[in-house]
């Protein structure tokens, strides 16, 4: 169990890089290794969720836990899954139930030397971010003390990574507001290229912008760009 | 003071539902800070333009001739990316838009404070606080247009978040209707006078502005072919 003064130190620490310009990638690799400093494990990784379900490895202490976890995303079996489907923590899991439960992954784990694996879930409320495992070459449980520490640190890197999300979400809305009164905008222009080049009036000139992008699978604002700088002319749309 | 948040949840929970969220923003900003009128503005990298709410008729008349020159506190905020304000119009104030200026006191407007919209270091416009008593805003105004703005964004955000990524929500894209015309008659011109869309609608908004009339009007003339704003001979 680490001293008081060193935990405090951490959170400083962690709480420090939330702020001003956050990178998730160093926020991740500095949780994982204060988390293996304050609980006395071996190596340490996180796996976060993405878009669709996907998993990423995205932080390790060593090379031999990232490597136990890209095996455990290959399996689809392994601690740190079940603590993701579950948002609870998978830990002091008994031997021998835990070469019957995960078999290839157990196999992977005593082959490089680690004897127990430990899945602390990264969530708030109902969303689980991801999870972060702990791997120990002796076979130790961690005590109560050793898992709230850990929690409370999962706690904080999640805090971290929801405020990231949200703000790099915004961000993307952003830019979609700008591209779409962009688009708006072009369209329109489209249709007075047409109207002057083609003689035809505002609704046949979008019908035949439409027609052509359905014919051709393609967008009407990408169509309406190359009409805007003439490299789509009238007869190039109604050609079939 | 209202906070940002608080301005959200009065204007959403107001059960006006008919009514687009830009615009309720603008008539309670408008009540809020007790100024003749309040107008939002998007604005894109580009340069492309888009009204997109205002408190009543003399906001619109604004923003329509912030539109039709081209110029004004609100295009410039937004391109500057920080707060405009000029306390009064009516000395021999300099401002970089002249002709939005003496328009502006035409309408009874002598104040006026623009503060862009900003998310994530992206620009996407502004809102234009229109006064028609001099002075600056006190400290607690001020937080309040702020706080306004910050409300315009989540607005902005909230609206657009329900959207495919490359259409504009109804309530945005509504009031751009009115002006699809301007749009049009660029891109027709663009055709009939052999430049660049930009500059065409430089042509557009200089000879509204020469004839003192609407850009709208001036687009509608040109699309129909009863005003010609280009040489004889490029014609077919």
């Amino acid at each position: 169990m680490a001293s008081e003064q060193r935990l405090t130190q951490v959170f400083v620490e962690l709480a420090d890089t939330l702020i001003d310009e956050f990178d998730a990638l160093d926020f991740l690799s500095t949780l994982t290794e204060r988390t293996v400093e304050l609980l006395a494990a071996d190596a340490a990784g996180v796996i976060l969720t993405a878009a669709h379900g996907v998993l990423h490895v995205v932080a390790s202490t060593s090379d031999r836990a990232q490597v136990l976890e890209l095996l455990e995303l290959q399996n689809d079996e392994g601690p740190c899954l079940d603590c993701l489907a579950t948002g609870r923590a998978v830990v002091n899991v008994p031997s021998d139930r835990f070469r019957a439960r995960w078999p290839r992954f157990s196999a992977a784990v005593e082959e490089v030397g680690f004897r127990s694996a430990h899945a602390i879930p990264l969530r708030l409320r109902n969303s689980v971010v991801g999870a972060m495992n702990l791997f120990c070459h002796a076979d130790s449980p961690l005590s109560d003390g050793d898992l709230a520490v850990g929690q409370a640190l999962a706690d904080v890197a999640t805090i971290g990574l929801l405020q990231e999300r949200a703000v790099r979400q915004a961000g993307l809305i952003a830019e979609q507001l700008q591209t779409a009164l962009d688009n708006r905008v072009l369209i329109e222009q489209a249709k007075g290229v047409l109207m002057a080049s083609a003689g035809i009036d505002v609704d046949d000139a979008f019908q035949l912008m439409r027609a052509y992008s359905r014919r051709h699978r393609q967008a009407v604002k990408d169509v309406a760009r190359r009409v805007v700088e003439r490299r789509l002319t009238e007869a190039d749309l109604r050609r079939s | 003071m209202r906070t940002m948040a608080q301005i959200l949840t009065a204007i959403t929970t107001r059960g006006e539902a008919d009514r687009p969220l830009p615009e309720l923003l603008c008539v309670e900003c408008a009540h809020a800070l007790s100024v003749a009128a309040v107008a939002m503005t998007l604005m894109s990298e580009a340069g492309h333009q888009a009204v997109i709410g205002s408190s009543g008729p003399l906001a619109s008349r604004l923003e329509e001739i912030q539109f039709d020159l081209g110029e004004g506190p609100g295009l410039e905020a937004s391109r500057a990316q920080h707060t405009i304000a000029h306390d009064d119009l009516t000395g021999a104030v300099l401002t970089p838009w002249p002709s939005f200026a003496s328009a502006a006191l035409a309408e009874g407007i002598v104040a006026v404070t623009a503060v862009p919209l900003r998310l994530s270091g992206v620009g996407l416009g502004s809102l234009c606080v229109y006064r028609s008593s001099r002075g600056p805003l006190d400290q607690h105004r001020t937080a309040t247009t702020h706080a306004y703005a910050g409300a315009a964004v989540g607005i902005l955000v909230h609206l657009q978040d329900q959207m495919w990524p490359e259409t504009l929500h109804p309530d945005l894209d509504e009031p751009m209707v009115y002006r699809a015309v301007v749009h049009q008659a660029t891109g027709f011109l663009a055709v009939k006078a052999s430049v660049g869309t930009v500059d065409a609608l430089l042509l557009l908004r200089a000879h509204a502005f020469a004839t003192d009339q609407a850009l709208v009007h001036i687009a509608r003339e040109v699309l129909s072919g009863r005003l010609r704003l280009h040489p004889e001979a490029d014609d077919d």
